[in-house]
């Protein structure tokens, strides 16, 4: 019934139009026509546009639409790992966020036109999956830092926020948080996100709501060769010193 | 153009908006969400205003305004 269900009120639709399209001449000289073509032209596609509006744009910030594209799945599979030192996944699977709206709770800004550039950044993601060069699995970039307003939105004057050792000693001070002049995810604080590299070989909290692509399979195998995620080879400190001779006992007629 | 004719693009256009936001409120998926905001959110407003501005000239036509 549910699969129907679009054909049925589609059909309901085109057949009312067809109706209403055969019927004009008749309604437009009737006083009780006039009255129909008021409701069916004016008032119930003025309640369409405002129902369709605020249903969509609620939709829309379900984690559902956002995994919908399939570049996004791996995220919602980071928000599975099972450490707490992942910002995103320690905060969705203890609810700190709803689980239904994470994505767009951590990644609308908290400005007053924060909605609106969220939107408008989709319809570029939207022009990216159909037109674009679509990056590979965890290789998406955020366009600008991420703001600390997003942190602050909940944790701002929070007692535990503000007690907390670490956000009032070494360099750092509220007032550098607050002021987004030090930030939340810089390294050393806050600093594993998604880290989708790490996805293959994270342990996860149940089982992963989307498979893992083989590429981050690859990567995070021993001796995988084409690690694109791989940490630059610490150099050798003593690559430029000249290999030490071999120790040999000269011959005892050279002794002086 | 006749009142009619205007009336029934009208009438098209609605039709062409409610369609996409049938669909979308059935099925909301990034590219449905956009077809509504931008196909099927201007058919209902023009379609709309067409009947509006019909009323509007027929009262006018007839000194009712």
């Amino acid at each position: 019934m549910t699969e129907a269900l679009p054909i049925i009120l589609v059909v309901l639709a085109a057949a009312f139009a067809v109706l209403l399209w055969l019927r004009l001449p008749r309604l437009v000289v009737e006083r009780s026509g006039r009255i129909v073509l008021l409701g069916a032209l004016f008032v119930m596609p003025l309640g369409l546009v405002q129902v369709g509006v605020s249903q969509s744009l609620h939709e829309s910030k379900q984690k559902e639409f956002c995994t919908s594209c399939h570049e996004m799945e791996v995220y919602a599979t980071s928000l599975q790992i099972d450490d707490r030192e992942y910002l995103p996944a320690y905060h969705y699977q203890n609810h700190l966020v709803l689980q239904a709206t994470a994505c767009y709770t951590c990644h609308t800004d908290y400005t007053m036109y924060g909605d609106v550039s969220a939107k408008m950044n989709g319809m570029k993601h939207l022009a990216i999956h159909y037109f674009g060069d679509i990056p590979a699995a965890g290789e998406i970039a955020l366009y600008s830092p991420y703001p600390n307003d997003n942190c602050l939105q909940c944790h701002r004057g929070t007692r535990r926020f503000e007690k907390k050792a670490s956000h009032t000693t070494s360099g750092v001070t509220l007032e550098l948080l607050y002021s987004n002049q030090k930030s939340c995810v810089s390294g050393g604080c806050h600093d594993k996100i998604h880290e989708i590299k790490d996805l293959a070989s994270a342990e996860l909290w149940g089982p992963p709501p989307f498979p893992i692509p083989e590429s981050l399979k690859r990567a995070a195998a021993p001796g995988g060769a084409e690690d694109p995620f791989a940490a630059p080879a610490a150099e050798d400190p003593f690559a430029d010193e000249p290999a030490p001779a071999p120790a040999t006992t000269p011959p005892a007629g050279d002794v002086k | 153009m006749t009142g009619l004719k205007w009336l029934r693009a009208s009438i098209v256009l609605l039709f062409i908006g409610i369609v996409c936001e049938l669909i979308a409120l059935l099925d909301l998926t990034p590219p449905t969400f956009v077809a509504f905001a931008f196909v099927g959110i201007p058919c209902l407003v023009i379609g709309m205003l067409i009947y509006l501005v019909h009323v509007w000239r027929l009262l006018r036509s007839k000194d009712a305004l």
